[in-house]
């Protein structure tokens, strides 16, 4: 086999092999968006809102769950000439800054939103709403429990004109922030061995979750969801052990 | 002008990288080209294939910021070694072709004792490290469930090096590795890179390799003298050496003198000849 032959069949055998499966439909350099389905209670086959991961866009929210772009854009009081199918609901994270740092909306604030919006179950923790969402939730012909209305009263925030970080503050200052916002100790992607290297030892970890310890390579989102327990609140009973 | 099909190969996979890892910079922060791939450089890694099998097999899932796309990749890389050796390696992986450059202005630089610093006796224990580097990657990644050693990947950090996403730690092991290529050719591939220490192993099994014909050999050394990973040609019939990376430059096409004399084939020449 000479230079140009072996060249050529590099080129043909990769190539060859990312177009093969492209038609196929199995190549893909991202995560698969489709989010878990319920598998018990009333909302059995739905869409679980839970599973809203940062890198959803707004129209692949609107799409999977069936809400107008429209009313999730006013909700997040994003201005009416963003790119839902380009902002993606982690880039929330970013958009606002609170003078109190321990306030953030962004991808859980979505999935407590839709998961409200359409009647389907959510574990109420202490993820804030922007008052824009929760006036929309308000308005629904739904009689909310008495829980849920002082969630409401708890966590809704202002989102003013100057919450939109990257419109008000300078590149400089934006750098200064993110310099001094810690990043969460446990997101949507985070493994049980990476709680163990953040210092959670496994003692603390079988008390949140109630059981043995899962596999150390597992990612702690898919584990609640493969036993019935709610990310936010193991989310939250994590957080609570860092964060006296 | 004899046309060198492996540079354009390398220069294309290259450009194409590098393009790929700015779109997705450009994408993330709401610009970029919308009809051009903006996928991750972890999604484009056949290496990424490997470490994720792990968890594939005992839970089902990819290790964080590893998608299909890297297991497909894994496929490919493989089947194309088991024919022909690591030609991923030689061909197509921008880290040691950047490597390879750099190592060009090292032999103006120091000629003839241009990658031979390092004694023959050290580099044939030193080698083998990188064994111990894939072995400590695979655990490590398997029990852990992502990517722990992306700070310090200077694959990573040669792509990324304008974004957030790049490490100090990754941009000092590539400023080494490129300091390094000035003396020695391809050093991370040499002594560091995991999914070249796993590739090499198809030299043992490959179906074409690389062969020297005995018959016509001058003893020129010419073979040894352009091997980049010191391996000595001239004294092998066949090369199924774990450090070959099937560059073809001992061959006849490139340094050997002699036509037909080192050839990638399935059969010895003179086996082909009758």
């Amino acid at each position: 086999m000479n230079q140009k032959t072996l060249g050529l069949v590099t080129l043909i055998l990769i190539f060859g092999g990312i177009i093969a499966t492209m038609a196929a439909g199995v190549w893909s350099t991202e995560t698969e968006k489709i989010p878990v389905k319920f598998t018990e209670g009333a909302s059995a086959g739905e869409y679980n809102p839970e599973d809203i991961r940062g890198s959803y866009t707004f129209i692949d929210v609107a799409s999977l769950f069936e809400i107008p772009v429209d009313v999730l854009l006013k909700a997040f009081s994003l201005p009416l000439d963003t790119d839902p199918s380009q902002f993606k609901t982690k880039d929330l994270e970013g958009y606002y800054s609170f003078e109190d740092e321990t306030i953030e909306v962004g991808n859980e604030s979505v999935q407590v939103f839709v998961a409200l919006y359409k009647n389907l179950p959510i574990t109420l923790t202490d993820t804030y709403l922007p008052k824009t969402a929760v006036e929309i939730l308000k308005a629904l012909d739904t009689t909310w429990p008495p829980a849920t209305i002082d969630y409401f009263d708890a966590y809704a925030v202002e989102i003013s004109a100057t919450s939109a970080v990257q419109t008000e503050t300078s590149s400089s200052e934006q750098a200064a922030t993110a310099e001094t916002h810690e990043e969460p100790i446990i997101k949507g992607t985070t493994t049980f061995q990476q709680l163990l290297d953040a210092g959670i030892s496994e003692e603390q970890i079988k008390a949140v979750l109630g059981s043995n310890m899962p596999p150390t390579n597992q990612i702690v989102k898919d584990y609640c969801t493969q036993n019935g327990l709610s990310f936010a609140e193991v989310k939250a009973a994590i957080e609570d052990i860092t964060i006296p | 002008m004899k046309v060198k099909v492996r540079l354009w190969i390398q220069i294309f996979f290259f450009a194409l990288i590098g393009a790929i890892s700015v779109n997705h910079t450009l994408v993330e922060a709401g610009g970029g080209l919308v009809l051009f791939s903006n996928a991750s450089l972890h999604a484009l890694c056949p290496f990424g294939g490997v470490v994720t099998l792990y968890n594939l097999a005992t839970l089902g899932t990819f290790i964080q910021k590893i998608h299909i796309s890297s297991v497909i990749l894994m496929v490919i890389i493989f089947s194309l070694a088991i024919m022909a050796g690591p030609v991923f390696c030689s061909h197509v992986c921008p880290l040691g072709s950047f490597q390879e450059w750099i190592g060009k202005l090292g032999r103006k630089l120091f000629k003839k004792r241009y990658n031979h610093f390092i004694p023959m006796k050290v580099h044939a224990v030193l080698k083998y490290f990188r064994y111990v580097v894939l072995a400590l990657v695979v655990y490590v990644t398997a029990k852990s469930g992502y990517l722990m050693f992306a700070d310090i990947d200077p694959y990573n950090a040669l792509f990324s090096f304008w974004s957030d996403e790049v490490s100090i730690k990754g941009l000092i092991i590539l400023g080494i590795t490129a300091v390094a290529s000035l003396f020695v050719e391809r050093p991370w591939c040499k002594y560091a890179c995991p999914y070249g220490a796993l590739l090499g192993l198809s030299n043992k099994i490959r179906i074409f390799k690389i062969r020297r014909e005995a018959s016509t050999c001058i003893s020129c050394n010419q073979c040894n003298v352009a091997c980049p990973m010191n391996i000595e040609v001239a004294s092998k019939s066949v090369i199924t050496d774990v450090q070959c990376i099937s560059c073809m430059a001992c061959t006849s096409e490139e340094k050997c003198p002699i036509p037909r004399t080192v050839t990638l084939t399935i059969a010895p020449v003179h086996q082909n000849s009758n």
